[in-house]
């Protein structure tokens, strides 16, 4: 199941939705793009992990989708907590290093628990970049579980 | 809207800038209803483009019905995505010489900015005519994303780099940002 939101919309997703039937993983897709142009310009998200009843959030997982064939790539960085990171990594990022085509960048995971997950989007030079992640939270039996998005910063 | 049905190979290069002082006067709206200094300008309106095909390359008749079919899409991003597909040199070269141009001539009118800037930087991958000239008019069109990738778009030439000059005094600082970086990058 796919919801694709606008920016500074919030998306939520409740489980308990009839999808283990058809063997379909539920996908947040947050869309954005680079509204100033700048290469030094950074969006910001929130994501938001908790029990929706399907189980206790354990980790996010997150890839991004440079939309826009140029000669800027756009990045991830997910990040949670400040410790202990040595042994779950608090912070990870991920490049989608090839524009012209429909493929995202390597997924990447932060193991942090329940709580509020940092997603930094930024892109390697000037151009108004087209984006699209797709971030979800997962139980430790990776199902998948409550999560929502939140635009805190378009640049 | 005129095109080319049937582009042959070295058939030569055709644009028809048809009328840069009527295009200039052709004001459109702005989609996205920002304030912005300068008026509404679609700078590639009015531009006619001619593509060839590549004689070594067979064409991808998926690929290309692929790339059709996004373009013809309502959903924008689905017609970026088919540009953007275009835009890649190894798929390029194998997608028909016919619906290169269809696409691409379309894609210059789309009333989304961000598709006629993601045409500007397919077409500057292509084997189509007078890169150049319409690049230098993508320049002064009104949207912040068609003249940087105008400026993306730019090469090393001599044109080129007296393009990324004049846009070192563009008046959106991320367009002069980009200029800077790519003049840099050429004098390595």
């Amino acid at each position: 199941m796919k919801f694709s939101g606008l920016k500074n919309s919030v998306i939520t997703v409740l489980g308990g939705l009839m999808i283990s039937q058809a063997g379909v993983a539920l996908a947040h897709n947050q869309g954005g793009s680079f509204t100033t142009g700048l290469a030094a310009g950074v969006d910001f998200y929130q994501v938001s992990c908790f029990d929706d009843g399907t189980g206790v959030p354990s980790y996010v997982e997150a890839q991004v989708k440079d939309m826009t064939a140029n000669t800027s790539k756009v990045s991830i960085v997910l990040q949670k907590g400040t410790t202990p990171c040595t042994t779950n990594k608090c912070a990870q990022s991920s490049t989608d290093t090839t524009d012209t085509d429909a493929a995202y960048s390597p997924l990447v995971r932060v193991t942090q628990g329940t709580g509020v997950y940092n997603l930094f989007v930024s892109h390697s030079a000037a151009g108004t970049d087209s984006y699209d992640v797709q971030v979800h939270c997962k139980t430790a039996s990776n199902a998948h579980t409550g999560t929502t998005v939140s635009s805190k910063q378009q640049q | 809207m005129r095109i080319f049905k049937k582009p042959e190979m070295g058939l030569p290069i055709l644009i028809m800038i048809s009328s840069f002082a009527a295009a200039a006067s052709n004001v459109v709206a702005d989609e996205t209803g920002n304030a912005n200094s300068r008026p509404a300008f679609n700078s590639l309106e009015s531009l006619q483009i001619s593509c060839s095909a590549n004689e070594n390359q067979e064409s991808n008749r998926e690929l290309s019905a692929r790339i059709l079919n996004l373009a013809s899409s309502n959903n924008p991003l689905d017609r970026l995505g088919a540009l953007s597909q275009l835009a890649g040199k190894s798929s390029a070269t194998s997608v028909d010489a016919n619906v290169t141009q269809r696409v691409l001539q379309a894609a210059l009118r789309d009333p989304d900015s961000n598709v006629r800037a993601q045409a500007l930087y397919a077409l500057s991958q292509q084997n189509c005519a007078d890169v150049p000239l319409i690049l230098e008019q993508a320049l002064q069109d009104s949207e912040l994303s068609v003249r940087l990738m105008a400026v993306d778009s730019l090469t090393a030439d001599e044109n080129g780099t007296s393009l990324l000059e004049q846009a070192l005094n563009d008046e959106e600082q991320a367009v002069r940002e980009l200029a800077a970086f790519k003049l840099e990058s050429l004098s390595k």
